[in-house]
């Protein structure tokens, strides 16, 4: 909690600056889709408080599993590679639908946060001649197991 | 003005720009698909990148290339704008998709099924190809969705299939993947890992 007041602090003061007030709004906006770039966002939280904030339509349901699966990113960043968190985009698209998402070499990857219900986990290879992924993940699933998933492709 | 074999008016394409060539003119509905058709979807640029940011399950438009004894189309003929209340010629803020038929039904058809259990029901969704030819774009085709035999539309998507979020996914991955691979696959499914 003290690390989203503290940006939503930082951001204001800034914001302020007479000569260089525009050009913090920028870097501090993040554009639509972005990866994980913000430099005064420096950990889990932040990513998750920025996320929270930018995307303010989402429900209840999509906030509980947000959470969930950055308590396990959290173990990322922390026991694996903190780089790892920087791999990946975000976005909300028109079906209210958080998308969470990575580009690699092997294909495209996505957790689908829908409004309610239940996530989904969606792998589509580049190689035609791999099998495409796409499994459910419900309040109560294995987040561990998701998000090896979804950083290992 | 056209005549159908019975002496009656047809309808004709009222749309100057649009090429004689693709104008239906009284053509025939072509039911069957091939492998290695093509199908020309409009597209913008960011939206092959990650299609899950804003695919449609209503609306997915596009034009069949044809069988390859009778080609119907360029691949930029999809660019066209064939809406009377759209005051340009083409999209020029699109571009084209090409998608390769890779595998079809015994009967050279594309439809899956998708199914859902909810609160004690169960819900049927199905994804079909199908040649719907307007008057001035005769290899205009759709993916048509169904639910428990509803058609899908804009209009009703969210009351309907958008409170379905298990097959609603199912479908939009397999839509997905025919975007971002650039293929049809009637026999493929994803793996439901866990």
């Amino acid at each position: 909690m003290s690390n989203l007041i503290n940006h939503i602090k930082l951001k204001a003061e800034l914001s302020q600056s007479k000569e260089f007030g525009s050009a913090y709004e920028k870097v501090l906006q993040g554009g639509d889709s972005k990866s994980f770039s913000s430099p005064i966002i420096d950990d889990v939280s932040g990513l998750l408080n920025y996320i929270l904030i930018k995307y303010d339509g989402l429900t209840g349901f999509q906030k509980n599993m947000l959470a969930n699966i950055f308590d396990e990113f959290q173990n990322v960043h922390k026991t694996i590679d903190p780089k790892r968190l920087r791999s990946f985009e975000h976005y909300f698209n028109d079906d209210n639908e958080l998308l969470l998402f990575r580009e690699t070499e092997n294909g495209l990857i996505n957790i689908i946060i829908n409004p309610d219900e239940c996530a989904a986990f969606s792998f589509i290879p580049n190689n035609s001649e791999e099998q495409r992924q796409l499994y459910f993940i419900y309040p109560e699933g294995d987040f561990e197991t998701l998000t090896y998933n979804f950083f290992s492709h | 003005m056209l005549f159908s074999q019975n002496d009656e008016k047809v309808p004709e394409c009222g749309i100057q720009y649009i090429p004689e060539r693709l104008h239906r003119n009284s053509r025939p509905l072509i039911e069957e698909f091939e492998v290695g058709e093509c199908l020309y979807m409009r597209c913008k640029p960011e939206f092959a990148d990650n299609p899950y940011k804003n695919i449609s399950i209503a609306e997915l438009s596009h034009n069949r290339a044809g069988l390859s004894i009778d080609i119907l189309c360029n691949p930029d003929d999809v660019l066209y704008s064939i809406k009377h209340d759209e005051p340009f010629e083409k999209y020029e803020d699109k571009e084209v998709c090409t998608l390769e038929i890779k595998s079809l039904t015994p009967n050279n058809r594309y439809k899956k099924t998708f199914t859902q259990e909810k609160n004690g029901e169960v819900y049927t969704g199905e994804i079909e190809l199908l040649h719907d030819p307007e008057l001035c774009m005769y290899p205009h085709s759709i993916f048509r969705v169904w639910l428990n035999g509803e058609k899908i539309t804009m209009d009703n998507f969210s009351k309907t299939i958008g409170k379905l979020n298990v097959i609603k996914t199912q479908l939009k991955e397999e839509l997905a993947s025919m975007v971002r691979r650039r293929q049809v696959h009637q026999e493929e499914t994803p793996l439901e890992k866990t």
